[in-house]
């Protein structure tokens, strides 16, 4: 009888070893961990909080599109620190349905930490900030913008770059400063039979030193859109940049995700 | 040759049996029926040790086996009543069994489950994290359009249509399992025969909170 047991267990386990896995939903991703690993310059006395949200639009040849987006909400106090909630619902644009749990990331540059929190399982790394003085490039804008507003012209073997200056107005209560700059592969460069031309606009707030609305137009990678909502001027408290009490914080070791809890 | 030293010179004969065996077959009619068993039992249990080869035992059916094993040992050894098929399960139930626990053990190695949902440290990190200090590359330094790096380094694979990671930005990272389907979904290269596999990756997330890059593990980041 228990031989019989036995067999049927393991007649059992041969069949749900052939049951296919699932490929399309949120069994494909599983979170292990986070860390901040790199932090932005320090920028002091400009405090604000805002939605952050990313969109990026490919049409493909056929005419499908393909649609990405990432959402984050992000504080800044007067003495630089920051802080970043991101739901890691499609890992940032990845997968539309992985489902990750929220993560926080603070950086503190006054304590000279940061921190990688969970606020579904109040646990966290803790990591020595690596966060510089200095003013924030208008290019800091998730764009990828930065060394491409510099003028140059085509050689044939080099884009040309094209910038001009879109005025300025007011975004979400916020003054900005526009900037358009127009870049222009020549044919052949990389293969290609027709010049590409790529788009980048951004509306930079130096109150906020920060890029509040960005847009990135490229044949190749369709259009991006960054736009900062609900922004607020107000100090964010102090509470927000220091992990709370009841975590169970880990040391990192400030490269990644190394050292912590599980 | 009778039928004695024929079944005893078997096992070392593995599935071939040689022409005086196969003369002692011929002739003797108990040992050919048994023989014939034999075969068909050897034929089963290969066909079916090909087909849990391409399987994968759940973490659940793992424990259910070993459950079910614990519970009735020790096992009581009884030779008499025993009908024909019971040699055929108890094969089939140890291949089925060393199968499940083989892939038990490999997916134990290649990819160790942490509770999801916390902040953990991986501890079979084979890798660091990208060293942060050598994010630009010189093409990119150079004001170049080269936009083929991930502009982090050390493994990072910059994903199909995301910017670069500028040298002024914030950069976090997470680490995640994942299939390799769904990498190869995303246009990562990742090689065919890992589709079903489960990798540990970290992604590199801009300050938009947009995935920017991509480094595998465990594997160095070569596939």
């Amino acid at each position: 009888m228990s031989r019989i047991l036995v067999v049927g267990v393991l007649a059992l386990a041969a069949v749900a070893q052939a049951q296919p896995q699932g490929r399309g939903g949120p069994a494909n991703w599983r979170f292990v961990g986070a860390e901040p690993s790199r932090s932005g310059p320090v920028v002091k006395n400009a405090p604000f909080s805002a939605d952050v949200t990313t969109e990026t639009t490919v049409v493909l040849a056929d005419g499908n599109h393909i649609r990405q987006s990432a959402s984050l909400r992000f504080y800044r106090d007067s003495e630089g620190r920051t802080r970043r909630e991101q739901s890691l619902n499609s890992v940032g644009g990845l997968a539309s349905n992985a489902n990750l749990p929220p993560v926080v990331f603070i950086n503190d540059p006054v304590a000279g930490v940061s921190y990688a929190l969970s606020p579904s399982s109040h646990t966290g790394t803790r990591s020595a900030s690596g966060g510089r003085a200095g003013r924030a490039a208008p290019s800091a804008n998730g764009l990828g913008m930065g060394r491409r507003m510099r003028g140059a012209a085509a050689d044939g073997n080099r884009p040309s770059v094209k910038t001009e200056s879109l005025g300025s107005k007011t975004i979400e209560g916020v003054v900005a400063e526009g900037t358009r700059t127009t870049i222009v592969t020549p044919a052949g460069m990389m293969g290609n039979e027709q010049p590409l031309q790529t788009v980048l606009e951004s509306w930079y707030s130096p109150e906020l030193q920060t890029t509040i609305l960005a847009r990135r137009s490229d044949p190749r990678s369709g259009e991006t859109v960054t736009r900062y909502t609900n922004i607020t001027r107000t100090e964010p408290a102090h509470s927000l940049f220091e992990a709370p009490a009841d975590y169970k914080i880990a040391e990192g070791e400030g490269r990644g995700p190394r050292g912590g809890v599980k | 040759m009778n039928c004695q030293e024929f079944w005893n010179a078997l096992p070392r004969q593995g599935r071939n049996v040689t022409p005086e065996q196969a003369s002692h077959v011929a002739e003797s009619k108990a040992c050919a029926a048994e023989w014939e068993c034999h075969r068909s039992l050897g034929a089963g249990l290969r066909s079916l040790a090909e087909e849990l080869r391409r399987v994968e035992a759940p973490p659940r059916v793992e424990a259910g086996v070993t459950a079910a094993f614990r519970s009735q040992a020790p096992f009581q050894v009884r030779r008499s009543g025993l009908s024909w098929w019971t040699p055929v399960f108890a094969w089939a139930s140890t291949a089925a069994a060393m199968t499940a626990l083989a892939f038990s053990l490999l997916r134990t190695v290649l990819s160790t489950t942490v509770k999801p949902g916390t902040v953990a440290a991986p501890h079979r990190t084979a890798q660091p994290i990208a060293q942060w200090a050598a994010v630009e590359t010189p093409a990119a330094a150079d004001g170049d359009q080269d936009e083929d790096s991930a502009g982090l380094g050390d493994g990072f694979i910059r994903l199909p249509n995301a910017a670069r990671i500028e040298p002024n930005e914030d950069v976090n990272v997470v680490r995640v399992e994942v299939t390799g389907s769904a990498m190869i979904a995303m246009g990562l290269p990742v090689s065919e025969d890992r589709a079903s596999e489960t990798l540990l990756a970290d992604v590199a997330l801009g300050p938009d909170g947009m995935a920017r890059a991509v480094r595998f593990v465990n594997d160095s980041g070569t596939f």
